[in-house]
This record gives structure tokens, sequence and C-alpha cells, in this order.
């Protein structure tokens, strides 16, 4: 290992540590709202935090079916007509700091803070 | 007539690292991503890099576009977004990790020159799985895939070592 080698090992573990940070910890917004995009389009949203909800949702996306769970304060996709089911193992989110994406069905959920407009890269 | 031999043998060399770059790619294809990330281990990366330090960037290139377009056959096909992120994915990573070759080879081994093609790997795809999606919030991924690439992106460079050592020792390589 040369000296770069070590430089660019440190600088990723930093800039790791960073994102899980944010992605795990950062607090959710009371007045966010939980997007639901299908190919690129907003089809629904639903404010992020309502009292005693557990309801599920079918969202037709372009291969199928994805089942999305709206708790209070956080939502999860919990099937989706995909071969990978990343966004199934994605889990629970409730910040805006990371979307729950299912890329084969163009299907994306989101959070988004009520202060910060539409784009957040936190 | 020694020139004709000299192009047949590139020739033949050529396609063998494709071959190899490609069997990776497909072997990879069909192991499981980790888990939420969709991080890999960046298999093929073994065969760009070696092609970089061994036989210079423009065969680096043909191998990397070469098993980019081939592996695709054999999986997703070449129009899907699996194509277009591993195509851009190879391309980024073979120009990056040949200027960091070219400018920098004095301060990164074979382990930095990977980490390089790791880390712009993953821009590339993240780039192009954004702009499918029409999603800028994708790019958050990319601080966990950096943790992960620390560790594939060390194993890549220390195969790529073993790999060079041996084909020092293969008379056939030796340019």
């Amino acid at each position: 290992m040369k000296r770069g080698d070590i430089i660019i090992v440190l600088v990723l573990l930093a800039i790791g540590l960073a994102g899980i940070y944010s992605y795990f910890f950062a607090s959710g917004d009371s007045q966010g709202t939980i997007v639901i995009q299908v190919d690129g389009v907003v089809t629904k949203t639903y404010p992020l935090y309502q009292e005693g909800r557990d309801e599920f949702l079918d969202i037709q996306g372009v291969n199928g079916i994805t089942r999305v769970h709206l708790q209070d304060g956080r939502v999860c996709v919990v099937e989706s007509a995909c071969p990978d089911k990343i966004c199934v193992e994605t889990g629970w989110i409730s910040n805006s700091a990371r979307p729950i994406a299912c890329l084969p069905n163009r299907v994306i959920v989101k959070i988004i803070d009520s202060k910060d407009g539409d784009i957040d890269l936190r | 007539m020694n020139r004709n031999t000299d192009s047949v043998r590139r020739l033949v060399i050529i396609s063998m690292l494709i071959t190899m770059a490609s069997i990776l790619h497909v072997i990879e294809g069909l192991l499981p991503a980790i888990p939420v990330t969709g991080a890999r281990l960046g298999l093929a990366n073994i065969i760009t890099l070696t092609t970089i330090v061994y036989f210079g960037y423009g065969n680096a290139l043909a191998v990397a576009v070469g098993r980019t377009v081939l592996g695709s056959l054999f999986g997703p096909g070449l129009i899907s977004v699996g194509f277009a992120m591993s195509f851009a994915g190879a391309l980024l990573s073979w120009a990056l990790m040949s200027l960091a070759h070219k400018y920098a080879k004095k301060y990164f081994s074979l382990i930095g020159l990977s980490l390089v093609g790791a880390i712009s790997h993953n821009i590339a795809q993240l780039a192009v799985a954004s702009l499918f999606l029409e999603e800028i919030a994708i790019i958050s991924m990319f601080p966990i895939l950096m943790i992960f690439a620390v560790p594939t992106g060390i194993m890549v460079g220390l195969v790529s070592r073993y790999l060079t050592q041996a084909m020092d020792k293969i008379p056939y390589f030796r340019a």
C-alpha cells in the first residue's frame, strides 16, 4: 500500500460514516410529506405523521404492483413486482435522507421535508 | 512478418481478456447483491485494471467496452437500464483509472487504482440510475456504497497484483 492508497481509504470511510449518520440518525420533520412517484411522476402524497395510521397501498408500477405500508411517521415497501427486492430490503424510512427506490418497477417512495422544497440532498 | 505476428498476438490476448472479463461480468450478475445498497464485488474490474497496467489504455478501453456489451448480451440485453448502468460504470472507471495510472502512478499501487475504479463505477451507476428514475435523491446511496468500496476495491487490487505477478512469468504476455 502506498500513501495515496491509504488517503483514499480514509476519505472513503469518512464519507461513508457521515452518510450512515445522516441515514439513520437524522430526525424526521413533523410537517414532512410522503411522496410516491411512478416513472418520474408524482401519483400520491400523504402526510408523514397521522395518528394511528396502519394501512397498505397497492401502487401500479411499470411491471406490476408495489405494495406500500404506511404507518404514523414511517413508510416501507412490503412487496414489489421486481427481481432484486432492494426496495423491500431498504425497510422503514422516516426521514428525507433516504428514499425507497424500486428501479425495475420505476416506483419511488420518499419523504419531503416541509422546509426545503422538492429536492433534498443532506 | 514480425509486425503481423505482433498484431495477431495482440488480437489473441485482447480476445482472451475480453472473454475472461465477460465471464466475470456474468458470474457477478448471478451472485446476489449486498442487501439494501445493491453493492457488488466489481470482479470484472480485475481484468480492466490488469489490462491498463499491462497492455495500455487503448486495449483496456476495448476490454471495458467489449465485456459490458458481451456480458449484457448474456444477461439483460443491450436495451436495458442494467446495460446502461454497467456501460457507464465501465467507461468512467476505465477513464479515471487510466488518468490515475498515467499521472499519479507514484502515489497509487494497484490497490489505490482499483479503489479509484470502484468509486468512479459507483458514481457513473448512480448518475445513470437517477437519470432513468428522474430522481436525484438516489445519489444519497453514495456514502453507503463507499463503505463497501473499501474492502471490494482492496480485494480487486490484490487479485490484480497476483494476476500481473503470474503473467510476468509467462513470456507470451511480455510486450
